[in-house]
Order: structure tokens, then C-alpha cells, then sequence
């Protein structure tokens, strides 16, 4: 059980403390409700570019880095095609330096050329090292859009291509700041050995002052229901041929996401798992074979990921990977085989708190969701889930229609 | 008034204090090192073996041998094993180091018997069927290839070889003929010798209770042990020569990777404390100079770092970029510019506070949580040091001077010693 306060500013700032009095470790997370999918089909990458920019200097402290580093705390950030999350930690006595810090680049960026210029190289320096200098890089590049015809998703959150980050302006990069980043846009999390008044004070006094900005409501294309099923073959310098298959799901906060979670994990959630057992171990048909969800809050994808085994041809791989699926959408799964992947669950739950970040920022996203609180009742509800539910998914999303299929071949 | 120029008032700490580990001895004399911290009924338990790289002449034989643990033992089969650690929540993970290799086990504390029951049986019982291990080395073979792909892989390998001698034991690297080396008797072999409670090191992290200490010893306690002497001679001279530029072709290659550096010293030299803080001012954060320069102000890369690494024998200092594949030059320039001005101008008040500040938090860090608890414990364990490392770490932290930070570049961070490796397309 994680335990919260909340509270809203009357700029709209939505404020989460936890107290875990066992660090001496304070986490700060502000998560911001913008990712790749805000960005316009023209300009994409952006999203993540402006991730950078934010360590560029804010109106009134040219280096954010610097005076971070002074009060002996280290920071990250990451962007998904759903939100930006910035992220600190730190002794819990400098606390009020992370309020500072991120309150003044919520308020305003320093917005100079050359913290543009560098970033737009060193952006398209992380695009090549990691989508394209490194083998399969490309997969999402290539899969998205021919899984996606309508909804942003379609873009991967390093952009389309290097020419939407080599174009990005000035004018573009204020427009984007004025139009995401607020704090009406914002859910920032505290976890560690805090007391709500003290971060309410400190709330108050740094991000009480920034007014609240015009947040246009988002309306996202709808993806439309896939009517038949597509393919895409290409061929790359890679040594080992891949495959890739994935299929539309409901959206994360559909009831029905936590039996399509379940019947990912039966399929391949650890060595005992049916994909592992039987495709990589038994018949060694994968040298590696996976199930998952994306984990995007929209219209998500079910994905399998694997690399074929040595003379296997794509025909056979695919025949038995889909036997396997044709088989967990006729019978139902044994009772332990789900109590399995529930237990898994728990004690992941259990792992995960001990962590003070982890907590920060599962609590912003579990906000973002609709309610915090939510993160204390995904055990309930993992374990409410029955082998029926897992048929029902697996029948309703596993259809020839609805499916992407990549066939990633090695130049021979 | 709110001044948003003004930075807060903060605090940098003048004592850090953790939880330490204590040492017991199961009834047979295997060592029992336990760290009581956290509030989550969950322990981490590692199981260390000296049983690492350096004792098969095949590189691939202490890796294979480590990874057919939990693939079969006496009477359970490898998806039985996988399926009762799976039921219990619990994780298994398996590691192959140079020196040591081990199990780690993850559980809930309610399950820990169990759990455990298994992980004895893996550690005293494995078979090694010939199919899984014939299975595992094609996977594995598989991923190699897919690694020898990577130019940060090509340039790493060879890094080792200029840096140790391609001779040396550190520099000996999985070929491709080692796969079709193993079989099934030499891993037996390995199993029997290097498995050998003899060698046996555990660490509970965590909520420990003290019946744990009894659970253990009822598996691992009860079994005399053997001392055999079976001390490797290996030959850990090093053959280090500076080579300013080594080319490894990598075709297609749109980025270079980087690998600027040379022989070093370890944790038991008396300078690697002060070397380890020196570097952090020239590529050991986010704000270092390599990164303000070559990645924040040029541009050229992702990022960049250096660090000095050590190994139990002999430690090598290493600058690290994946660039552009038409700057990575410019890059090196860069990166012997800073080498240069790092060794004839002292570091000013203001840098080397906030570094003292920023060490000072990532200490504190270290020691958060049970498993980081237990971490620097045994980065402690491997060298056979003590918790006053960590004193005098933090005393170095507090009291390093300028001078000492240019006196120590000047000793160990000189490019004229150091070796330039490059992989990228021509």
C-alpha cells in the first residue's frame, strides 16, 4: 500500500506526497501531459527534442545541470509518444533546490540559438547511434506507420526522419513550450522523508506564482478498426532474420487491459512461459521470442518479437507461433498457469516499492491515468481477471484482420 | 519578493550514515554476510562463486556453465525449475564475471524456503542436459553475431587487446570458434570444481530475519567442505603499448565509435580513490567537462564519458563517444585539448565544489536500499577491502585540493600514453 496526500494548486498544478521516511533520498517527478503525440505529422521528433531544450537554461538559471550537481542530487527525463517525465533525486535537505529548478523552467526557458543548435545535433547523434547504427534499429520505424493509418502513434517519439529535427526554429520551439508545458499540463510527485505541509509551502512559493496557461483540449484521430491484415518484407545487413507481429488492443484504461496484460505474461512473462517453453526451448524454432504490450495509453498494440533460429524458414516460425496463439484462443488456460503470472504480478508490486523514484513516478502516471490511488488497486485487480477473460481477449484481438506482420530479413 | 536568481539554501553532509553488513559463519564455515534494511518483506540473496572467466581457457565454458544452472538438475527439468520460481514471484538471475560468477535470488520473504530449495538444488545437482545446452549456445551464437555488428563492440574487444596485451586474460574475448568448442563434460568439470562450496560467498540483502540464517544453513550448512588448492597460475603481466590509431572498419557504419585510454590502476592502489574523484571532473557526470564541451557545446555526440575501471588484477582509464561519423576527429581533438588544458590549469573553487557536492550526493545514493546496500558491500567483498574505503572515499571527496587533482592527471591522464581506437565506415 503506497500512501499519498493530494493536492491541486490554484494554477492547476496537481501535487502528489508520499512519505517513505527510510531514504535519506528525496524524488521529485513532473510529469508533463505531452508526448509525440501532440506533434504535428510535419514536424515530429519534437516532443523529444524540447525534452532536451528543457536542460538548455530557464528564464533565470542559465545552467540547469550546474546547480543541481551542486546540491548533490542527479536527474534524467524521458518522452514516450504519450508524455513528457522529467525526474530528480536528491539528499532530502536540498529539496527546495528541485523546486527552484523545475518551477523556473516551468515558468519560462531561456530559449537561446545556440542551446537549439547544439541539441538539434545531438538529438540527431542519439537517432543515428540508436536507430540507426544499430541493428533492428529501424523496426519501429518501420512498423508504426503500417500499423497506424490515423492516430499519431503512426511516428515514433524520436520523430519520422532527421530532416523534422534538422528543420525545428525557433518560433516552433516557444510555440510548442506555450502550448504543453503549464501548470494546468503538469503532475509533479514528491516521494521520500517529506512532510505534505513543508511541500506544500514549497509548492506554494515557487509554483504557486506561474499562471496558469490556455491548454487547448487534445482531439486525437480516432484509429480506425483495422479491416485487413498487413505485411511489410524488408531486407537489412543484419545476421539474424526477425519477426515481428502485432495486433490492435484496447486502450490502457479499457477494464479489459489487465486480462490482456495476463495473457501476454502466460504467453512469454518469464522462463516458464508458453512461447519460451515451447517455441525456444522444445522446438527451438526462436532463439528468442517475445509477447507484450506497447504500454501506450491510446489504442495500444499487442506485439510478438522474435529471432528465428538458424535455418527456420519465416512459413514454419510463423505456422507455430500461431498454432500456439490458435491454441489459447480454443482452450481455456490452466488455473495455476494464470495464478502464476498473478503471483509474478504481486511480488513485482512488492519489488518495485522499495524503490522511492519508482514510486514518483508511477504515482504522477497512475494521476494521469484519472486517480493515483490506482496503483493500490492493480493487484485486485490483476487477480479479478479469470482463465475465461483470457480466451474472450485472445479471441477478440488475435484475428488475421487485425494484425501487422514484419518480415525483417538478413541480406544473405 | 521571490528572487528566482538566488539559488536555495542546501546542505552538503558531513557524515553519511548506512547499514553495514555482518558476517556469520554457516556450520561448515561458508561465509554469511547479511544487510538488514527496508521495509518490504523481500530479500535479495547472492550466491558468489570464484568460478568467473579467468578459470577456462575457453571463456565460453564459465559463461555456458553459469547459464545451464537453472536448466536442469538431478530430478527437476529446466520448465520445472522455471516453473516453480515463476509460481513463488521469485527471479532468478545468473552472472558471469571475470573473477566470480553467481546465482542471485529474488524473493518474497514467505516464499524463501522454497525458493531456496531450488537454488540448492541448482547449485548442487545440475545436470546440464545436452539438448538445452545445445539450445542455449545456438541462441547464444546468434546474439554474438548480432553483437559483432555493433561498432561499440568492435571497438571495446579490441580496446582490451591494446590495452592488456592480446595475450592477456582480461583481453580474451568469445570468438566465434569457442562456440563449437563446449561440450558437456567440461562444463560438468567446471561445475564440480568451481561450484564447490569451497568457494562459496552468500549475501542476504533486505528484511532479514533470522530464521533465514537457519533456512540457509539447513541447505548449505551441512555438507563438509573441502579446501582444495587449485589457485590458477595465470600470468597477469600486462604488455600495454600506446597506438594512436587503430581503424576498425565497421562497413555502413553512419556513427564512430570511440575508445581513447590506457593501462591503469585498481581499488587496492592508494591513488585510485583520488583518480576515480580527479576523473569525475573530466567525464564522470553529466556536467563534466568532455560533456560540456564535445556533447553540450559541439554537439558531436549523444554523450561521452571516461572512467577508470577497475579490474582485480589491473584497471584501465577510458574515454567513450559514439560520434558523427564526419566529426569523430574533431571529437579526439576535442577530447586531448581538454586532457591537455585538465593537466596545466587548476580546476577552480567553484567546479570543484560542485563536484565535491555532486560525489557527496551519489555516495549517499549508493548506499539507498537494501540492494544498493548490498552492492558496494561486495564491490568491497571482490578486492577483500573494508568499509574504511568508503571513509576514505568520502574523506577524499571532502578534502581533495586543486593541486592534487593536476598532480594526479599529470601521473595518470596523459594523452601521449593513451591509445586512440576507432570503428566506423571508411
Amino acid at each position: 500500500m503506497i500512501k499519498f496526500d493530494k493536492f491541486t494548486l490554484d494554477n492547476g498544478l496537481r501535487v502528489i506526497v508520499h512519505k517513505d521516511k527510510n531514504t535519506p533520498i528525496v524524488a521529485m517527478n513532473i510529469l508533463y501531459d505531452v508526448g509525440a503525440k501532440d506533434e504535428s505529422p510535419d514536424k515530429t521528433g519534437f516532443a523529444h527534442l524540447f525534452e532536451h531544450l528543457m536542460f538548455g537554461g530557464s528564464i533565470n538559471i542559465p545552467h540547469y545541470d550546474k546547480v543541481l550537481q551542486e546540491a548533490g542530487g542527479s536527474n534524467n527525463a524521458f518522452t514516450n509518444n504519450d508524455i513528457t517525465n522529467y525526474y530528480i533525486t536528491l539528499p532530502k535537505e536540498n529539496i527546495e533546490t528541485a523546486f527552484w529548478l523545475e518551477s523556473d523552467r516551468m515558468l519560462s526557458l531561456a530559449f537561446t540559438e545556440k542551446s537549439l543548435e547544439v541539441q538539434r545535433s545531438v538529438v540527431i547523434e542519439e537517432y543515428k547511434q540508436r536507430y540507426l547504427n544499430a541493428p533492428y534499429g529501424d523496426v519501429w520505424l518501420l512498423l508504426r506507420p503500417l500499423a497506424y493509418k490515423k492516430h499519431p502513434y503512426l511516428w515514433p517519439t524520436i520523430g519520422k526522419e532527421i530532416s523534422h529535427i534538422e528543420d525545428a526554429v525557433m518560433q516552433d520551439v516557444k510555440d510548442f513550450f506555450y502550448k504543453h508545458y503549464a501548470p494546468n499540463n503538469a503532475i509533479m510527485t514528491i516521494a521520500g522523508d517529506v512532510d505534505t505541509e513543508e511541500v506544500k509551502r514549497l509548492a506554494e512559493k515557487w509554483f504557486g506564482p506561474i499562471e496558469k496557461r490556455d491548454i487547448q483540449e487534445r482531439k486525437l484521430p480516432k484509429e480506425p478498426k483495422q479491416l485487413k491484415a498487413e505485411s511489410l518484407t524488408v531486407e537489412r545487413d543484419v545476421p539474424v532474420n526477425a519477426f515481428y507481429k502485432v495486433y490492435h488492443i484496447e486502450a490502457r484504461n479499457h477494464p479489459d487491459f489487465f486480462a490482456t496484460d495476463l495473457l501476454s505474461d502466460v504467453l512469454s512473462n518469464g522462463d516458464s512461459s508458453r512461447l519460451y517453453d515451447k517455441l525456444v526451448k522444445e522446438k527451438n524454432i526462436f532463439s528468442s521470442i517475445n509477447a507484450f504490450l506497447m504500454g501506450s495509453i491510446d489504442d495500444d498494440l499487442f506485439v510478438f518479437s522474435g529471432k528465428l533460429s538458424e535455418g527456420v524458414s519465416y512459413e514454419t516460425a510463423e505456422e507455430l507461433l500461431m498454432k500456439e496463439v490458435e491454441l489459447i484462443k480454443a482452450e481455456l488456460v490452466g488455473e495455476e498457469e494464470l495464478q502464476k503470472v498473478k503471483n509474478k504480478i504481486e511480488s513485482k508490486h512488492v519489488f518495485d516499492e522499495t524503490d522511492v523514484l519508482n514510486k514518483a513516478m508511477n504515482l504522477s502516471y497512475y494521476e494521469l491515468l484519472g486517480d493515483a490511488d490506482i496503483i493500490n488497486n492493480l493487484v485486485k485487480k490483476y487477480s479479478a481477471v479469470k482463465v475465461e477473460d483470457i480466451k474472450r481477449i485472445a479471441n477478440k484481438i488475435f484475428t488475421k484482420e487485425n494484425s501487422t506482420t514484419l518480415y525483417y530479413k538478413a541480406k544473405k | 519578493m521571490l528572487d528566482r536568481k538566488k539559488t536555495p539554501q542546501f546542505q552538503t553532509a558531513e557524515k553519511i550514515n548506512f547499514v553495514k553488513a555482518e558476517k556469520k559463519f554457516l556450520d561448515n564455515g561458508i561465509p554469511y554476510y547479511y544487510i538488514n534494511a527496508g521495509e518490504q518483506e523481500l530479500v535479495k540473496i547472492n550466491f558468489l562463486f570464484e568460478a568467473g572467466a579467468v578459470n577456462s581457457p575457453n571463456p565460453l565454458i564459465a559463461e555456458t556453465t553459469n547459464a545451464m544452472l537453472n536448466e536442469g538438475t538431478k530430478d527437476l527439468s529446466a520448465a520445472q525449475i522455471a516453473q516453480i520460481i515463476d509460481f513463488y514471484g521469485a527471479y532468478i538471475s545468473l552472472e558471469t564475471g571475470r573473477h566470480n560468477s553467481g546465482v542471485t535470488l529474488y524473493t518474497l520473504n514467505k516464499h524463501l524456503e522454497k525458493t531456496i530449495a531450488i537454488v540448492y538444488k541448482m547449485l548442487n545437482e545440475s545436470v546440464f542436459p545436452e539438448k538445452e545446452t545445445d539450445t542455449y549456445l545456438k541462441n547464444e551464437f546468434q546474439d554474438f553475431l548480432i553483437d559483432k555488428e555493433k561498432p561499440e563492440v568492435l571497438a571495446r574487444t579490441q580496446f582490451y587487446k591494446t590495452v592488456f596485451g592480446s595475450k592477456h586474460i582480461y583481453a580474451s574475448a568469445i570468438e566465434e570458434h569457442h562456440y563449437k568448442q563446449v561440450n558437456k563434460q567440461q562444463l560438468v568439470d567446471f561445475y564440480n570444481k568451481y561450484y564447490n562450496f569451497s568457494k562459496l560467498s552468500i549475501i542476504v540483502s533486505g528484511k532479514v530475519e533470522t530464521q533465514h540464517f537457519d533456512i540457509l544453513n539447513k541447505y548449505f550448512g551441512k555438507q563438509t567442505i573441502i579446501k582444495t588448492n587449485d589457485s590458477l597460475n595465470i600470468d597477469y603481466t600486462t604488455d600495454y603499448k600506446p597506438s594512436q590509431n587503430i581503424f576498425i572498419e565497421k562497413k555502413d557504419a553512419v556513427q564512430a565509435s570511440i575508445k581513447i585510454g590506457q593501462i591503469s590502476i585498481n581499488k587496492n592502489h592508494s591513488d585510485f580513490i583520488k583518480l576515480s574523484v580527479t576523473n569525475t571532473f573530466l567525464g564522470g557526470y553529466f556536467g563534466s567537462r568532455l560533456m560540456a564541451n564535445i556533447r553540450e557545446d559541439k554537439g558531436y555526440t549523444y554523450g561521452i564519458y571516461s572512467a577508470n575501471v577497475s579490474q582485480l588484477h589491473s584497471g584501465l582509464f577510458v574515454i567513450a563517444a559514439e560520434t558523427g561519423k564526419e566529426v569523430y576527429q574533431k571529437a579526439i581533438d576535442e577530447v586531448f585539448k581538454e586532457l591537455k588544458i585538465f593537466r596545466t590549469t587548476l580546476v577552480k573553487n567553484e567546479e570543484l565544489q560542485r563536484v565535491r557536492n555532486y560525489l557527496t550526493g551519489q555516495l549517499a545514493s549508493s548506499f539507498d536500499g537494501p540492494f544498493s546496500l548490498s552492492s558496494a558491500f561486495q564491490s568491497l567483498l571482490e578486492y577483500d577491502l573494508d568499509y574504511t574505503f568508503f571513509d576514505n572515499y568520502f574523506n577524499t571527496i571532502k578534502n581533495i585540493k586543486a593541486e592534487e587533482i593536476r598532480d594526479i592527471a599529470q601521473k595518470y591522464l596523459n594523452e601521449e600514453t593513451m591509445s586512440v581506437i576507432t570503428s566506423c565506415s571508411k
